[in-house]
C-alpha cells in the first residue's frame, strides 16, 4: 500500500498542494485536474523526486525517503515530458534504462523486447528515436516504465502524443496493469480514466476534492444534468443563468448541457445521466468561487469531499 | 485456483505444491533482495556499493554514446597538446613546476564539468533519477573513474616533460601533479554538492586557477620557490589528504538527494 499522509508541498511560500491524504492499493487511480493544479508535483512526490514540505509518503508503513533505492526498484515511472537521447534506438534506450533500474543483462533483453512488442513499436525497435513521432516516443516511455515489472506505476499524462487506436489499446493495458500492482495516472483527458480506472482523485485549489469510484463522483452530479434548446435571444441569459457543460450550434437555436437544481427544472428540459466529463467540467468550471455546499451539494457529499472546499 | 487454496486452508488441508503459484523473475529478485537487506542490516562500503553499480552497469553505460567517448578523447588530446606545446616552449625549469601544479586538474575539469552542467538540463534528467541507480550514484562512479583516468595521464605526461626537460625532476613532478589533481577534485566536488546556485557551483573552479596564476604572476619568486621548496613528503601528506577529501565527496555524492523543483 502506498500512502500520502497530511502531505504539503510548498514553492517559496506558495503552497502548490496542501494537507493531501491518500492511500494507494492494487488497481488504477486516476488523478484528475486542470493543468495548473498541482497534479505532477504530487506525482513527482510519489516518484521521490520531489520531497514533500510536510508530512510523509510511505509505501508498505515505510517511508519512500527512507526505503530510497529499495522503493525505486519497485517503481515505474513515466514523467509528463518524457526525455530520450535522440540518437538512441528505443532498444538501446532501453536497455541502459534496464541497466540503471539494477536489471541483469538477459533480463533486460527479454523484457525490452517483450515490452517494445506490447507497444506495437517491435518492427522499429532498431530505428533512432529522433525518427519518431511524439505518440511512438510517449510509448517508449510507457513501455520503459514497465521494464523492472513495477509494483508502483505513476504515469503523467502518459496518453498525451497517443492518437484514438492507440489510447483505447494504452486503456486495455491499464486495466490488465491495474490487478497486481498501483498504477496512478494524472490526466485531463477524461475519457483515459473513465472506463479504466478503480478510483478516481480530483485536486483542486491545492486540496483533495474528491476520491472515488468513477460512479460515485458522476453520481455528485445525479440529478442535477439537463439538456434543452434554447433560442438564439434567449442563449446569453441562459449561459448567465446555469453553468453550461456542453453547448452546439444548430440550424435554430442551440443545444445546451448544463447543470440545474432538480426544483428549478423546465418540464420540456431532459434529465440526462451525469459523466465523469460533466463532474469535470463542473468542478473546473471558471471563476466559481463558491463552495460545493453553498452551490449544489448540501449534505450529501459526506465521505466523498471534504467538506467547505472552494471549488 | 486462489478459492480452492483458501478453502485447502481454512479445512487444515495442506495445499499441494502444484497448487501454488510460482512467483516470477522479478518478484524472486525483490524478495531475495529484502530478506537480505533484513537479514544483513550492515550500510555497505563506498567500495563494494561501487563494485556493485560497476559490475552492473559495465563499461558500456558510463557513457552514452560513441559521441561522448570521442568528444571526451578529443578534448583530453586538446588539452595535452596544449600543455606538451607550453613545455616545449618555455625552457625556466620552476615555471614548468608551476605550469604543472595549475594544468594539472584541466583534463578532469573539463570531462567533469561538461558532466555536471549538462545533468539537469537533459531532458532524460526525471526518468534517470527515478531509477534504481539514480544519476547522482551514476555522477559518483564516473568522477571516480574520471579522476583515475585524470591521473594515468598526468602521470604519463609529467614523465613525459621530464624526459624531454632533463632538468625536471619526475617524483616532485608526479606528486605535484596528483596533489593539484585530488585537491582540485576534491574542491570542484564540494563546490558542486553544496553550491546552491550556478555561480557559488563554479565558483570554487575559477579560484582555482585564478589563485594559483594571480600568486605567479604577483609573486614569481615567492610562488615557485614556495612549489619547488615544499618538502616530497608533505607532498605525499597533501596527496593523502586531497585523495581522503575526494574519496568523501564521491561517497556523498553515491547518496546525494537534489532539491529538485
Amino acid at each position: 500500500m502506498l500512502t500520502v499522509h497530511a502531505v504539503t508541498r510548498r514553492y517559496g511560500n506558495d503552497p502548490a498542494l496542501e494537507g493531501i491524504d491518500l492511500a494507494f492499493e492494487n488497481g488504477v487511480y486516476g488523478l484528475l485536474a486542470p493543468n495548473g493544479a498541482g497534479k505532477t508535483t504530487l506525482l513527482k512526490m510519489l516518484a521521490g523526486l520531489l520531497p514533500p514540505s510536510e508530512g510523509e509518503i510511505l509505501y508498505e508503513g515505510e517511508s519512500i525517503a527512507a526505503l530510497d533505492e529499495k522503493y525505486r526498484m519497485r517503481l515505474g515511472y513515466l514523467p509528463q515530458r518524457f526525455g530520450y537521447y535522440p540518437n538512441d534506438t528505443p532498444r538501446k534506450y532501453m536497455q541502459y534504462l534496464a541497466a540503471i533500474k539494477g536489471m541483469g543483462r538477459k533480463e533486460a533483453l527479454e523484457r525490452s523486447e517483450l515490452l517494445l512488442e506490447a507497444v506495437a513499436l517491435g518492427e522499429v525497435k532498431r530505428k533512432k528515436m529522433k525518427t519518431f513521432s511524439g505518440g511512438m516516443i510517449q510509448r517508449v516511455g510507457i513501455a520503459q516504465a514497465l521494464l523492472n515489472d513495477p509494483r508502483v506505476l505513476i504515469l503523467d499524462e502518459p496518453t498525451g502524443g497517443l492518437d484514438p487506436k492507440e489510447r483505447a489499446r494504452f486503456r486495455s493495458l491499464l486495466t490488465k496493469l491495474g490487478r497486481e500492482r498501483i498504477v496512478i495516472l494524472s490526466t485531463h483527458v477524461v475519457s483515459d480514466v473513465e472506463s479504466a480506472a478503480n478510483e478516481i482523485v480530483l485536486l483542486k485549489n491545492g486540496r483533495v476534492f474528491a476520491k472515488d469510484k468513477p460512479e460515485a463522483i458522476c453520481a455528485m452530479l445525479a440529478g442535477k444534468v439537463y439538456e434543452t434548446r434554447v433560442s438564439d435571444h434567449e442563449v446569453d441569459t441562459f449561459r448567465q443563468n446555469y453553468p453550461i457543460l456542453a453547448e452546439r450550434g444548430e440550424a435554430e437555436g442551440w443545444h445546451m448541457r448544463f447543470v440545474a437544481e432538480a426544483e428549478s427544472a423546465m418540464p420540456h428540459w431532459e434529465l440526462m445521466k451525469p459523466g465523469l466529463e460533466d463532474v469535470f467540467l463542473y468542478v473546473y468550471r471558471d471563476g466559481e468561487r463558491q463552495t460545493a455546499k453553498q452551490r449544489l451539494f448540501p449534505g450529501e457529499l459526506a465521505g466523498v469531499r471534504e467538506e467547505g472546499v472552494q471549488i | 485456483m486462489k478459492n480452492h487454496r483458501e478453502t485447502q486452508l481454512r479445512s487444515g488441508e495442506r495445499p499441494a505444491f502444484d497448487d501454488i503459484d510460482y512467483p516470477d523473475e522479478s518478484e524472486i529478485r525483490l524478495h531475495i533482495a529484502s530478506i537480505v537487506d533484513e537479514a544483513l542490516p550492515v550500510t555497505p562500503f563506498f567500495s563494494s556499493e561501487l563494485g556493485k553499480m560497476y559490475r552492473q552497469l559495465g563499461f558500456r553505460h558510463l557513457f552514452r554514446d560513441l559521441t561522448e567517448i570521442v568528444f571526451v578523447l578529443v578534448l583530453g588530446l586538446g588539452i595535452l597538446v596544449f600543455m606538451a606545446l607550453f613545455v616545449l616552449s618555455n625552457a625556466n625549469t620552476d615555471g614548468i613546476y608551476a605550469f604543472i601544479f595549475i594544468v594539472s586538474p584541466l583534463l578532469y575539469l573539463a570531462v567533469a564539468v561538461i558532466f555536471f552542467a549538462d545533468l539537469r538540463r537533459r531532458d532524460t534528467y526525471q526518468v534517470e533519477m527515478s531509477c534504481r541507480y539514480n544519476v547522482y550514484q551514476l555522477a559518483s562512479l564516473r568522477m571516480l573513474i574520471f579522476a583515475a583516468v585524470a591521473l594515468v595521464v598526468n602521470i604519463g605526461f609529467v614523465c613525459w616533460i621530464a624526459i624531454a626537460s632533463q632538468q625536471v625532476e619526475l617524483l616532485r613532478g608526479v606528486l605535484l601533479s596528483v596533489s593539484s589533481l585530488f585537491l582540485f577534485a576534491a574542491m570542484f566536488l564540494y563546490g558542486q554538492l553544496r553550491g546552491r546556485t550556478a555561480a557559488s557551483r563554479y565558483g570554487l573552479v575559477g579560484l582555482w586557477p585564478l589563485l594559483n596564476a594571480g600568486l605567479w604572476i604577483a609573486q614569481p619568486h615567492g610562488y615557485l620557490s614556495l612549489l619547488s621548496g615544499i618538502p616530497l613528503y608533505a607532498y605525499a601528506m597533501l596527496i593523502v589528504l586531497g585523495a581522503a577529501a575526494y574519496v568523501s565527496q564521491t561517497r556523498r555524492l553515491l547518496y546525494f538527494k537534489p532539491k529538485l523543483t
